[in-house]
């Protein structure tokens, strides 16, 4: 087995036995869409479009908690410590993290499609698996730039907080951003939907070797 | 072997090692003493890549410090924090470790080594449940998993019972014997070490 899958199994296996920061985000992100679907009417929503607004209401701030849990866990217990002996460079270690992080944040992105689909109308009809892969594509971006931002703010004080403040305004305007018009152009049928794919593609690949380049640099 | 020359570190105004010099040959045990206070985490801790320096250099096996995977690849460190994941058991901790290595499995006898150190009844137990000299053991067996040519030990008879602590003198003199340089932080540890040092205003004496 390599490093690298060493790192993506522990990640995984540390969380699925524990099941803390998972449970904790599930639990966030039922929270949050009860609430957004006692305060909104189906009419509402439809006339506004606003279903991809509620799923990333949702997934930045139940996902970027997750992220946040993953990074302090390993500073809590000087794990991250025991981890920065091993010799591998420090873009192999962030990219243990990335992996694992994604895979994480992966299946908290079905949870919260399934419990949209539920709580809500399915304002994709038929496109639902397009909405789908694309909020799984922007999990690529979600999860590289919270990685970065929550492993750095870990040994910080409030750190709880600030790894979370320092992703928001990089992924805003950024993979969010490019999520949302992919999204509201499959509502529309638009035909910007492409570049709007391309966008959020290349904003994945910037926060990926982006991330792994200042792990590097941190050394 | 390691070699240290010239080494400084301050925390703010504070200086904690002025300009300090070491070495530590290949089958030697050298044992650091000092007040609380007097920089000797610090410098394990630098030595084992965790902080840097503002200025001198060290080496390991002739690899600077700043080759980092290079020098990692031959230290072993035992700190003051285990370390260790809770929901793994002692057995997955150590073979995770291994693979971070990359040491080829029918290298790596985890159960033997676990037997070694007292630990082969919990092997499979979570280390969430394990004593604080259980995980003392345990991080031992880590930091030489490895076979590392360098054993950096901080306080490594800390929290150890009297049959661990005789353990860990058998370890360290096992050690020596293969040839390896072995730099111990500990008081009153009844350890036999080849020179004992004193880390006195950030330099020996």
């Amino acid at each position: 087995m390599s490093s690298l899958a060493a790192l993506v199994c522990k990640e995984l296996r540390v969380e699925l036995r524990s099941l803390q920061g998972t449970v904790a985000a599930a639990m966030l992100v039922l929270a949050l869409l009860l609430l957004l679907r006692f305060t909104l009417t189906n009419d509402e929503i439809a006339r506004a479009r606003l279903a991809p607004a509620i799923l990333w209401s949702v997934l930045l701030f139940a996902g970027l908690g997750l992220l946040t849990h993953t990074a302090l866990r390993e500073g809590d217990r000087g794990t991250g410590e025991m981890l920065r002996l091993a010799p591998l460079p420090r873009a192999t270690l962030f990219l243990g993290a990335w992996v694992g992080n994604l895979l994480l944040l992966s299946g908290l992105t079905l949870l919260a499609f399934g419990f949209y689909i539920l709580l809500f109308e399915n304002s994709f009809g038929s496109a639902w698996p397009s909405a789908l892969a694309i909020l799984l594509l922007s999990a690529v971006g979600v999860s590289a730039a919270g990685t970065l931002t929550t492993q750095a703010a870990a040994p910080l004080p409030g750190a709880w907080m600030l790894g979370t403040l320092l992703a928001i305004p990089l992924l805003l305007f950024t993979v969010v951003e490019a999520s949302l018009r992919a999204l509201q152009a499959l509502l529309l049928d638009d035909a910007g939907i492409a570049t709007a794919l391309t966008l959020l593609l290349l904003y994945d690949l910037a926060f990926l070797a982006g991330g792994a380049w200042l792990s590097e640099l941190a050394d | 072997m390691l070699a240290v020359r010239g080494l400084q570190k301050a925390f703010g105004a504070r200086r904690v090692l002025r300009g300090l010099d070491l070495s530590v040959a290949d089958g030697e045990v050298v044992l650091l003493q000092g007040e609380n206070g007097a920089g000797k985490s610090t410098l394990l801790r630098i030595l084992a890549t965790l902080d840097h320096a503002d200025s001198g250099e060290a080496m390991v096996d002739g690899f600077p410090l700043g080759d980092g995977v290079e020098v990692r690849s031959r230290i072993g460190f035992a700190g003051h924090r285990p370390g260790f994941y809770g929901e793994l058991s002692g057995r997955e901790n150590l073979a995770f470790w291994a693979r971070l290595h990359q040491l080829p499995e029918h290298e790596t006898d985890l159960g033997a080594t676990l037997e070694r150190i007292g630990l082969k009844a919990f092997a499979n137990d979570r280390t969430s449940i394990y004593s604080r000299g259980m995980l003392q053991r345990l991080a031992l067996a880590r930091a030489s998993l490895h076979r590392p040519t360098t054993l950096l030990l901080d306080e490594p008879f800390a929290a150890l019972d009297s049959a661990g602590r005789e353990l860990l003198r058998t370890l360290i003199a096992e050690w020596r014997d293969d040839g390896r340089a072995v730099l111990v932080v500990a008081h009153g540890s009844g350890l036999t070490a080849d020179r004992t040092l004193a880390l006195a205003d950030g330099v020996l004496a």
